[in-house]
């Protein structure tokens, strides 16, 4: 199982879209919208909404075109007439991705904290960890469900762009969504993404009970991905 | 001892019956050959057999219940794990069959696949043989009682062809049951023990080389072949 979680997080740190997606857009992104903003308040903002947007690009639409093409070369096929069981399999490999998706958010926020001067104590690191891997855990098993749905990786392209828009559009990571309608704001209420922002923001300046609403929250979205990701394994 | 029996297996696609009530064994220290056409079955028999497939009726059952840590199956097509190299698949499907192999136990294993120096390659960048190679290295990692490979040297050209021919030979030195599926008459001619001819999902006729030859009064496998899937 440890061969299978250190080659699976060896292949995931080789992987082109993880460095672009996850890595270097969220950090120049990080950097140019903190500067050219410059408001104290916002640069918590940019970075936390940097950072989830890197674990959702690599936890969910990453791993669902590496799933997707494991699926079509027959892993799965393969994975029965080997001795090892399938739940186990899996969680070596979430397992690696769910580690990548966190070192990522935390490369942002180190970059984050230095450049804008955000304090972080070890309570806030930790509960911020607790939430980047919840919502991880939740995004790779959705995965996992959505590219049981795919047959190409035309079909993945916009399946993963059809979940990830609305999810980065309607949530307050990069925008104050205070003037929009009550409409809008019922719908950010739903959103499992803009519960990872709260997460994090209220992570970061030590909130405890606005953080621990979001685990809360997070708990549930991973539940119901979890069993979204086992019914379409048990139906493929 | 039988390693696998498969009683009465049928098997049906799309409202079509492609497996016709077979029944088949494989015993222990054979090199075994499914012989047919393409689409008579061959695949979805050896699916089947290892469980890959539920039959829609008929049973297979196993010489032990742990089998599945002593069958190593290369498919039509393995499934490499992209992005990974050679020498970290054969670690991967060592993991599979929960098999830590050494780096010394690897490069021994690359150099019996004639791929010493392809260790470092991305697996899905190796050409075609040694693809086919490396399936059966990744195949035996673990040392399996019984190997099955399902067209093995499929789409080969003839020095490759040779090179899979000497490891399947090999296996068997090694003591090791093997089942292949071929339409290649030379190939089986050079490896099997007992062939099993399939055409239209069913067994039209098995046994050892030189007995059904003599049996269906016809002078080389190549002709057994031509007369077995032409009259049924």
């Amino acid at each position: 199982m440890n061969t299978i979680f250190d080659l699976s997080l060896k292949a995931a740190a080789r992987e082109p879209f993880l460095l672009f997606w996850s890595i270097l857009m969220p950090i120049g992104g990080t950097l140019i919208l903190g500067f050219l903003v410059g408001k104290p308040d916002y640069f918590i903002k940019i970075t936390t909404g940097m950072m989830a947007m890197g674990i959702l690009f690599y936890a969910f639409t990453t791993t669902v075109f590496s799933l997707l093409g494991q699926r079509r070369r027959g892993v799965y096929q393969l994975l029965k007439v080997t001795p090892l069981p399938l739940p186990r399999y899996i969680m070596s490999v979430s397992g690696a991705w769910i580690l990548v998706s966190l070192i990522c958010a935390l490369l942002v926020l180190t970059v984050g904290a230095v450049c804008f001067d955000i304090a972080l104590t070890i309570a806030s690191l930790v509960m911020i960890a607790i939430v980047c891997i919840l919502a991880a855990m939740g995004y790779v098993f959705l995965s996992f469900f959505v590219s049981g749905l795919c047959k190409t990786e035309a079909q993945a392209s916009i399946a993963t762009n059809l979940i990830t828009m609305p999810l980065l559009l309607g949530s307050e990571a990069f925008y104050a969504l205070d003037a929009a309608p009550g409409w809008v704001k019922m719908i950010v209420l739903m959103n499992p993404f803009q519960w990872l922002l709260n997460g994090l923001r209220s992570g970061i300046s030590g909130n405890s009970q606005d953080w621990a609403v979001s685990v809360a929250v997070l708990v549930i979205f991973l539940g119901v991905a979890l069993f979204l990701a086992v019914a379409s394994l048990k139906s493929s | 001892m039988n390693l696998i029996e498969g009683k009465k297996l049928v098997k049906n696609f799309n409202n079509k019956q492609v497996i016709q009530g077979i029944d088949l064994e494989i015993k222990q220290g054979e090199i075994l050959a499914l012989i047919g056409p393409n689409g008579v079955g061959k695949s979805t028999t050896i699916a089947m057999l290892l469980g890959i497939l539920a039959p829609d009726s008929g049973s297979v059952s196993y010489w032990r219940d742990d089998y599945k840590a002593h069958i190593g199956a290369q498919l039509q097509s393995t499934p490499f794990f992209e992005g990974y190299s050679a020498k970290e698949n054969l670690r991967l499907f060592g993991a599979l069959y929960h098999t830590n192999l050494s780096d010394k136990q690897i490069d021994q294993k690359l150099a019996d696949c004639h791929l010493e120096d392809a260790g470092k390659t991305p697996a899905v960048k190796l050409s075609i043989g040694q693809q086919k190679r490396l399936a059966i290295g990744v195949t035996t990692v673990h040392h399996p009682e019984l190997v099955v490979l399902d067209e093995p040297t499929a789409g080969l050209d003839p020095r490759s062809r040779h090179e899979i021919k000497a490891m399947i030979d090999c296996l068997a030195d090694n003591n090791q049951t093997v089942l292949f599926s071929s339409h290649d008459m030379e190939e089986v001619e050079k490896l099997a023990d007992r062939l099993i001819f399939m055409n239209h999902g069913k067994i039209v006729d098995q046994g050892q080389p030189g007995a059904l030859i003599k049996k269906n009064q016809v002078k080389n496998l190549e002709m057994l072949y031509l007369k077995l899937t032409e009259t049924n």
